[in-house]
């Protein structure tokens, strides 16, 4: 099997995992909302208060690390990680296919998210086009390196506490990088795009050496 | 060899002191204070090398797995935490009678800071993991992508624009006892550094010997 047919097969079972459960996601998202909510009240009211993008961003953060540190439960049940670690070049299409699964439910985390922003104040349309290459950017990263290091917490109890307190640092280029590129700063943008290039092939990189243990 | 190393640190610290407080002339506009710029440049210099090496030796782990990679890796971390403490602490006594606050969110110190978070949470890392071999693989693995950020702090005054003064690159502008006193003093660090870094590394082999015949 190809690696893209690899990663495929991966991806398309996660899918289906993902779909027999589709009530595993609302915790997520009501912590979201909640999260949004808590820090839009913390900040003051009015439209004026507190400007959408790090609003957004933490809320996306926060949210979106529950999803990170959940990425191996599936592998955990049965010991099936073991078996997969026996198969040859399988490593990098389970890491490209969580990545991609990651990346996709945080973005679906984040139009939730600025849907509920716009609830509490109203968001311009130009403002919010020329913040979209930021957030997928910064989705991507996020996605990436939380992806990697949830890799190496699989069946650890204090992962909930460790993958934030280890990822958080590692991605302040991000978080800085969504919050200044939002207004579509090209050198932010590139800031963003340098970080994934980088962590992504280091990611690929590595992600075996985790995977063996 | 070993008793010569304190009275040779300390020759070096005597040289040292003498060419920053006796030779090197105060300057014009901070005065006494500037002072601490020679011993801030010369930790921020053994804190990239401490953790450049970190990542080097974790490369060497990854690749070999070779237990000494990993003792080294570990202590590169170690002390490079060290020096980024010591340039965190140094810059803020700075930077109070200077800028007039102990802190701002200066790119160059707010990344200094984040790099310190990094390296911090790789000693975490390692203490959860305890004995664990999993841990080792683990650490390296964080502490290549902790090193991976390091350039984001040098390439932080020139896309930010942030406050910190930019001394590099502007040697012209600097007397030559300021001069001589700046190079000195990082040599004098950089053999603290190595030092502490060759101290620390017989600490952790050490302890390792010591599990084994327990």
């Amino acid at each position: 099997m190809t690696f893209f047919g690899a990663t495929w097969a991966l991806f398309k079972k996660e899918c289906l995992l993902q779909a027999r459960q589709p009530a595993s996601l609302l915790p997520m998202f009501f912590f979201s909302f909640l999260a949004l909510l808590i820090l839009k009240l913390g900040f003051g009211e009015g439209e004026g208060a507190v400007p959408w993008v790090p609003l957004v961003w933490a809320t996306t953060l926060f949210g979106g690390m529950l999803r990170l540190t959940r990425s191996f439960d599936a592998e955990e049940e049965g010991d099936l990680l073991d078996h997969l670690r026996i198969l040859p070049g399988i490593a990098g299409p389970l890491f490209l296919s969580k990545w991609i699964l990651n990346f996709l439910f945080i973005l679906l985390l984040e139009i939730a998210t600025l849907a509920f922003a716009g609830i509490f104040s109203a968001i311009p349309l130009t403002e919010l086009s020329q913040a979209v290459p930021a957030f997928l950017l910064g989705t991507l990263g996020l996605s990436c390196v939380g992806t990697l290091m949830a890799g190496m917490f699989v069946g650890e109890g204090r992962r909930d506490l460790l993958l934030p307190i280890l990822a958080y640092p590692i991605l302040v280029p991000v978080i800085l990088g969504v919050l200044h590129g939002a207004a579509l700063d090209i050198t932010w943008l590139k800031v963003l795009a340098s970080f994934d290039v980088i962590f992504a092939t280091a990611s690929f990189m590595v992600f075996e050496q985790i995977l063996k243990g | 060899m070993k008793r010569f190393i304190p009275i040779l640190l300390f020759l070096f610290l005597a040289v040292d002191f003498y060419l920053i407080f006796v030779n090197a002339p105060e300057e014009a506009t901070q005065g006494l204070v500037q002072k601490i710029f020679y011993f801030h440049v010369s930790s921020a210099f053994a804190m990239y090398i401490g953790f450049l090496l970190a990542g080097l030796f974790a490369a060497l782990y990854l690749w070999q797995r070779t237990l000494m990679w990993d003792l080294l890796s570990h202590a590169g971390v170690s002390v490079g935490l060290v020096f980024c403490t010591m340039v965190l602490v140094s810059g803020p006594i700075w930077a109070k009678p200077i800028w007039g606050t102990w802190w701002t969110w200066d790119p160059r110190l707010t990344t200094t800071f984040f790099l310190w978070l990094i390296f911090a949470a790789s000693l975490m890392l390692r203490n959860y993991f305890g004995d664990n071999p999993r841990g080792k693989i683990f650490a390296a693995v964080f502490t290549l992508l902790g090193v991976l950020d390091i350039p984001l702090v040098f390439f932080a005054v020139k896309l930010w624009r942030g406050i910190h003064p930019a001394v590099l690159g502007k040697e012209g502008n600097m007397p030559g006892a300021m001069k001589l006193a700046l190079i000195f003093s990082n040599v004098t660090v950089l053999v603290l550094f190595a030092v502490f870094y060759w101290v620390t590394y017989q600490l952790l082999r050490r302890e390792e010997q010591a599990k084994h015949e327990n």
